[in-house]
């Protein structure tokens, strides 16, 4: 078989503070391949975000640390433990990662297109005029009007849609195999939104580019995502297509989530709601790690579960009352 | 049951708050902010009215003025039949008791040196209430919000963040009020915990008979928790119907775009799906366009020469539904 973009194999995150050792990451594989775009969801604390930056070699160590074991290989490399001017080279250059927060990922003193500029000086060393007119082709690619004007205007003078725009634009200028997306739309109205997912899906099809978007949003994953990885508790709890996660959920986590959801169209009076609340990373709980919120713990589920690969390619469950068919264990 | 025959609970007529906007060393008026312009509505006993819009379109600032928290800039807020703009400092403290505010971020809203018994007997405290037995009471609220009476001695720091939004909603009801106003009570929470609360104030408000104003941006939870809802659009409602009404027969083209935006879970539909994706972004409300001040973003009528110079007003096309706009009729067409 061929090799994915990217194969992240047992990661292991590991934060080590003064009120202990907070596994944020703890065993977490999946692939991307090229051109698809993967959905990790999960709710605040899951570990999505950590799995995204230590992918970059973006996470201060310490108190991060990556454990040992933890693999990230990107077209066949080794990431884990790359020096720095290899993480350098690749961060932009092959893959990019944009951010929720648009303003503070801008620097406010340089107008957008200086900033714009200075990725294409420094990775593709261009002349100033030359970076200048990509710039303004990019602003424009992205769907920014008037990007002549923009070009040379600061951040605070951008809407939020705008700015994240802007970040597209960056992110795009060194044309990448992989964009990481962390919730690129969570600070954004519905209307704005739309328009920036759509943007994001007609980009990974002109331009080849797998897109790892991370969200909290079920929404946003049935809208754009290929392939959905669900993760609870630092680790992976299913993966599949869209339509296998949305339609025939196997982890009970999943199908709680999916219950939780107030819909447009079908308006139930009553939502089914998980009880209790997402465990503290430093003490996970033993066994498998949703039982104490689970509606259908019983037996068995204070063993440590493991990711069970399913009867069809790519699914795979943490629950071990979904029935394998073979009972290879896939991480 | 909800019952429209009988006089509101809450009325606003053509409500309007405009904050100035200064600029120099002598702070001179340059303009005003047109945060609220002219909005009316009625909110009847145990009813929930849902106040959507996207961020800026006036639905805090509508939230604000009403519970006089902000002086209105003009228009009329009549409360169980009385003048909420004229009352003195008595009426408005007893006004105060009746109607709650319950506010987003339940971290920035609640005093992190008070434990959550000591916040609760404050507010009996500053009200008068529960004279005899306070210590009772404040642990009845509690286990009315499904939290338990040892949490009494512990700090809001201590809390995750769906109990914290619950202890909000026990201050807000220690006063026993009858109207809640609910500012994105739960756009912070996770869905899982989301549903919780949820859940939550819709128990309360069959218990206790509440009214809620519950604003939000999220359309999907609005529909779900409101018996009406009202969109609204620079400062202006737009559009205000019965919660199923509007979903499946949205008449502003606006609501439309905005319904068609929501990301929905369902991957199994989502090609076939009609998606509006508006241009643009909202016009500021310091200088709102001329005519209806959707028409520089309608996908339909933008050019039309009547929108561009006539404000349309909400009118009824059927019982219970209005709609701003000049071809509400038409709309329905396009649909097919």
């Amino acid at each position: 078989m061929r090799e994915s973009l990217l194969t992240v194999q047992d990661l292991r995150t590991y934060f080590f503070t003064d009120q202990g050792v907070a596994k944020a990451v703890d065993g977490v594989s999946f692939e991307v391949n090229e051109g698809e775009t993967l959905g990790i969801v999960g709710e605040s604390g899951c570990g999505k975000t950590v799995t995204s930056l230590s992918v970059l070699g973006l996470l201060p160590e310490p108190p991060a640390r990556i454990m040992d074991g933890s693999s990230v290989r990107f077209l066949g490399d080794e990431l884990v433990g790359a020096d720095e001017a290899r993480m350098r080279n690749l961060r932009g250059n092959e893959i990019s990662m944009i951010f929720q927060e648009p303003m503070s990922s801008l620097n406010p003193v340089y107008s957008v297109g200086d900033q714009i500029a200075e990725v294409l000086r420094v990775h593709r060393r261009i002349g100033r005029k030359e970076a200048r007119h990509e710039a303004v082709r990019l602003l424009d690619e992205v769907g920014i009007p008037a990007p002549d004007r923009r070009v040379d205007e600061y951040p605070h003078q951008l809407s939020g849609g705008m700015r994240q725009r802007v970040m597209i634009a960056m992110a795009l200028s060194c044309e990448p195999k992989l964009l990481i997306a962390d919730e690129p739309t969570t600070a954004l109205d519905v209307t704005i939104q739309a328009q920036i997912l759509e943007l994001l899906e007609e980009l990974s099809v002109n331009h080849g580019m797998a897109v790892l978007l991370i969200t909290h949003d079920l929404g946003v994953v049935a809208e754009v995502c290929d392939r959905v990885v669900v993760m609870y508790a630092g680790q992976v709890i299913e993966t599949g297509t869209v339509l296998e996660i949305f339609t025939e959920p196997t982890h009970p986590y999943t199908r709680g989530l999916l219950d939780s959801l107030p819909s447009v169209t079908d308006s139930g009076r009553r939502l089914n709601s998980i009880s209790g609340t997402v465990p503290n990373p430093v003490h996970w709980p033993q066994g498998c790690r949703f039982r104490e919120r689970c509606p259908e713990a019983g037996d068995g589920c204070e063993e440590e579960q493991v990711l069970v690969a399913l009867e069809t390619t790519g699914r795979s469950s943490r629950c071990f009352k979904t029935v394998p068919v073979n009972l290879t264990g896939a991480g | 049951m909800i019952d429209r025959s009988a006089p509101p609970l809450l009325e606003v007529r053509n409500l309007k708050q405009h904050f100035p906007v200064r600029r120099g060393a002598f702070g001179k008026v340059v303009g005003q902010v047109r945060a609220v312009d002219g909005i009316s509505f009625d909110l009847w006993r145990g009813e929930t009215l849902g106040l959507v819009g996207e961020s800026g379109c006036g639905k805090s600032t509508t939230a604000r003025t009403v519970l006089r928290l902000l002086e209105a800039t003009a228009g009329m807020v009549w409360f169980d039949g009385e003048d909420v703009r004229a009352m003195g400092d008595e009426r408005l403290r007893a006004f105060r008791r009746r109607a709650q505010f319950v506010f987003q971020d339940p971290f920035g809203s609640l005093n992190p040196r008070l434990s959550v018994g000591a916040m609760l007997e404050e507010v009996l405290h500053v009200h008068d209430l529960a004279k005899k037995n306070r210590r009772g009471r404040v642990v009845e609220l509690l286990e009315l919000v499904g939290l338990r009476p040892e949490h009494l001695d512990r700090y809001p720091h201590e809390f995750s963040g769906g109990q914290r939004q619950r202890l909000g909603i026990a201050r807000a009801l220690a006063v026993e009020p009858d109207f809640l106003v609910l500012d994105e009570p739960v756009s912070a929470l996770d869905v899982s915990v989301q549903a919780q609360v949820v859940n939550l104030l819709d128990d309360l408000q069959q218990e206790l008979g509440l009214t809620y104003l519950f604003i939000a941006h999220d359309l999907a939870l609005v529909e779900h928790v409101s018996d009406r809802v009202a969109v609204m659009y620079l400062g202006q409602i737009v559009e205000v119907a019965d919660a199923r009404d509007i979903y499946d027969e949205p008449r502003h083209p606006y609501t439309r775009a905005l319904l068609s935006a929501v990301p929905r879970p369902d991957p199994v539909n989502r090609d076939s799906r009609e998606r509006i994706v508006l241009e643009g972004d909202v016009p500021s409300p310091v200088n709102p366009p001329t005519g209806c001040s959707f028409h520089p973003r309608c996908p339909h009528f933008g050019k039309d020469a009547q929108c561009k110079s006539e404000a349309p007003v909400l009118e009824s096309t059927r019982q219970g539904h209005f709609a701003a706009c000049h071809h509400q009729g038409t709309v329905v067409e396009i649909r097919g």
